[in-house]
């Protein structure tokens, strides 16, 4: 079992099962430390409900709608840019079979995720802080101490 | 309407069904942003970035019953990133002030009306390190299982249950010293 101090947290935000609790309140009445760490806890516990976040302060809708409004391309639009991909590829699978070339695949199709607004700015973003994670590492290391 | 059902008609397209899902977790995510940066308008943009991004990858979700953590996932990942990047602008303007706050701190714009008591735990949780933080606040606000929260933080579950051990000491420790006893 582990030791009451490290199943406290578990306790007062009710993941132990009634045995383990138990447990822990009879270790509690003969341990003023850790009696002292629950009581302790549990008051934090409870703090911790007067941190109240705001309403949002304007349509999230209004800017998630704007935002992605490039991507949603009516269905008939849909319809015809699937025909016209469908005898594109028909057409290059015809054509082009034999002077298949898998970089030049991807760079197309990296060029119609941007015509098409698929490569967001913020997947550019992510892929720097992908980047940037090894640098910082160290810090945050520093921070979990 | 289920959420994985929705997931699976935003792919489609439909739009009736992702503004659903938007009105639906746009509250809870914002108030796990608003706690994560400790600013509104940090928490609206990243809000509605999380949408988006939602909407960019539905056809890639894979519906398996679990989309909070998917969302929170993507929630917690925006609000890292923000952080990161707060902390290298401190970096570069060489500000030791900037460099040594916490990088969550609750934002200068905030003028939330707000008691004594709210502002001392507000301050206490923006001071634990992000992944205690993030642990916390999944788990104490948005009552997401152990489970839930190693998912959404791509972390095992022994790792949540040691995050949330060090930020509840840490909170004891920030708020409980600060007066003695809270009791």
């Amino acid at each position: 079992m582990k030791h009451v101090s490290d199943l406290i947290p578990a306790y007062v935000d009710g993941r132990l099962e009634a045995a383990e609790r138990e447990a822990v309140r009879a270790h509690c009445e003969r341990c003023p430390d850790c009696a002292r760490a629950l009581a302790e806890s549990e008051a934090v516990w409870d703090l911790l409900d007067t941190v109240r976040a705001p309403a949002p302060s304007r349509s999230v809708w209004a800017g998630v709608a704007a935002a992605t409004a490039e991507r949603r391309v009516p269905a008939w639009q849909r319809l015809a840019y699937g025909t016209l991909s469908a005898a594109a590829l028909a057409a290059g699978v015809l054509l082009g079979a034999q002077q298949y070339d898998p970089d030049l695949v991807a760079s197309a199709t990296l060029t119609d995720d941007i015509i098409t607004g698929s490569l967001l700015s913020g997947e550019t973003v992510w892929t720097l802080d992908s980047a940037l994670d090894s640098i910082l590492a160290l810090d945050e290391e520093s921070e979990e101490g | 309407m289920h959420d994985d059902e929705l997931m699976q008609r935003i792919a489609t397209g439909e739009e009736a069904a992702f503004r659903l899902l938007v009105e639906r977790w746009e509250a809870p995510v914002m108030s796990f942003l608003w706690r994560m940066t400790g600013s509104r308008e940090e928490a609206e943009d990243l809000t509605q970035d999380t949408f988006v991004k939602v909407h960019a990858n539905a056809s890639r979700y894979t519906p398996r019953g679990r989309f909070q953590s998917w969302l929170f996932r993507i929630s917690g990942n925006l609000a890292r990133s923000w952080a990161r990047r707060r902390k290298i602008v401190g970096w570069i303007r060489y500000d030791p002030e900037l460099h040594e706050r916490p990088a969550a701190g609750p934002a200068p714009d905030d003028q939330l009306a707000e008691d004594e008591t709210s502002r001392r735990v507000r301050a206490a949780l923006a001071e634990l390190p992000e992944r205690q933080r993030q642990a916390l606040i999944m788990r104490k606000y948005h009552e997401m299982s152990q489970r839930e929260i190693a998912e959404a933080m791509g972390a095992s579950e022994g790792a949540v249950e040691s995050l949330l051990i060090r930020a509840l000491a840490g909170l004891r420790k920030r708020l409980v010293s600060e007066t003695g006893d809270e009791r």
